[in-house]
């Protein structure tokens, strides 16, 4: 699992290859690791993500580790209009509350939706929630989802639990590039 | 011997280990059936299927086993719910059994739900009770133990 936040300042004053030890700036070290624990506490909070720039091909990606150890969302704002939602993680009932409230609001401001659900190795029916009710989001206001190369575990509890039947899945993005032009 | 519980009274392939209803525990267990299957070395199939059955039980019980319950998880339920969970393994199968003091639930009878209406007509809920009789190769319910006892089997 990618980490929350960007890697902490050091705090010891040691350098890495020599062993040496560098000039101790004490009282501005403390100070930047406390405004940086700040930032982190009020990233975890607010949930504000990082943007990230891309390269050819995309216009915005948005990483939010919402629930580190659990689970992450990956969004990248793709040229042709379509939004790319990469799952990584286990959406177990921790993790599908955890990325609930992400997924209404993508549901709310994006229209045309891939949930790339390769990395994710677990999923249960609160997480099947979590998917349906952001597709009928999307649907009622004429957009839609698709589902992208679930593992097969993940895939027998879609198709198990009806889910294909209404939300389509799909082996690459081509596929669900198609499925969005018609 | 490892760090999950182990019983050797009576069986010395069964496991078994007190939880409280609640989503923190929900997690808890499931990590420690992976700690049990990773340590017999199950299946990577049998594992999920162990897994989601597991999780959609242990839901069942924090979103409708208390009292007061609303069917909200951020909700610890009233009054707190034990949950006891035991593995146990032989030749032929494995077997998973949860038992809990919430209000009376026939897992076995209750309705299924699956999703095969138009999307607009889906209300998700109950899913997971389809889940757990797809995923399990044998399940039976009966008022007993703390309340209730589920049983789920899976052949190895």
């Amino acid at each position: 699992m990618r980490p929350n936040v960007l890697s902490p300042l050091p705090r010891k004053g040691r350098m890495a290859d020599t062993g040496q030890q560098t000039p101790t700036f004490k009282a501005p070290v403390t100070l930047l690791s406390y405004i940086f624990d700040l930032v982190c506490f009020l990233n975890s909070i607010f949930d504000l993500g990082r943007e990230v720039k891309t390269g050819a091909g995309f216009q915005r990606r948005v990483v939010c580790n919402v629930a580190e150890d659990v689970i992450s969302v990956d969004i990248v704002d793709l040229d042709n209009g379509i939004t790319n939602v990469l799952v990584s993680g286990r959406m177990d009932v921790q993790g599908a509350l955890a990325v609930d409230k992400k997924f209404s609001t993508i549901a709310d401001e994006k229209k045309k939706v891939v949930i790339d659900l390769s990395q994710v190795t677990f999923l249960a029916s609160l997480g099947i929630r979590t998917l349906i009710m952001s597709c009928k989001t999307l649907a009622s206001k004429g957009g839609d989802m698709v589902l992208l190369n679930p593992q097969p575990n993940v895939e027998k509890v879609l198709r198990t639990s009806g889910v294909d039947t209404v939300i389509q899945i799909v082996r690459d993005m081509n596929a669900a590039t198609a499925i969005f032009s018609k | 011997m490892n760090a999950v519980q182990k019983q050797h009274v009576n069986n010395p392939n069964t496991w078994r280990k007190a939880f409280i209803g609640t989503i923190d525990d929900i997690s808890a267990a499931a990590q420690w059936v992976a700690t049990i299957a990773a340590d017999q070395q199950f299946p990577e199939q049998l594992v999920f299927a162990l897994q989601v059955c597991l999780e959609e039980l242990l839901t069942n019980v924090v979103r409708h086993g208390g009292a007061t319950s609303s069917g909200d998880l951020s909700e610890v339920p009233i009054p707190p719910l034990n949950v006891e969970i035991s593995i146990s393994t032989n030749a032929q199968r494995v077997s998973m059994t949860v038992e809990d003091n919430g209000k009376p639930f026939d897992v076995v009878n209750a309705p299924v739900h699956r999703i095969d209406q138009p999307l607009d007509e889906v209300q998700p809920g109950g899913l997971g009770i389809q889940l757990i009789r797809n995923f399990a190769s044998t399940i039976a319910y009966e008022r007993a133990g703390l309340g209730n006892r589920v049983v789920v089997e899976f052949l190895l």
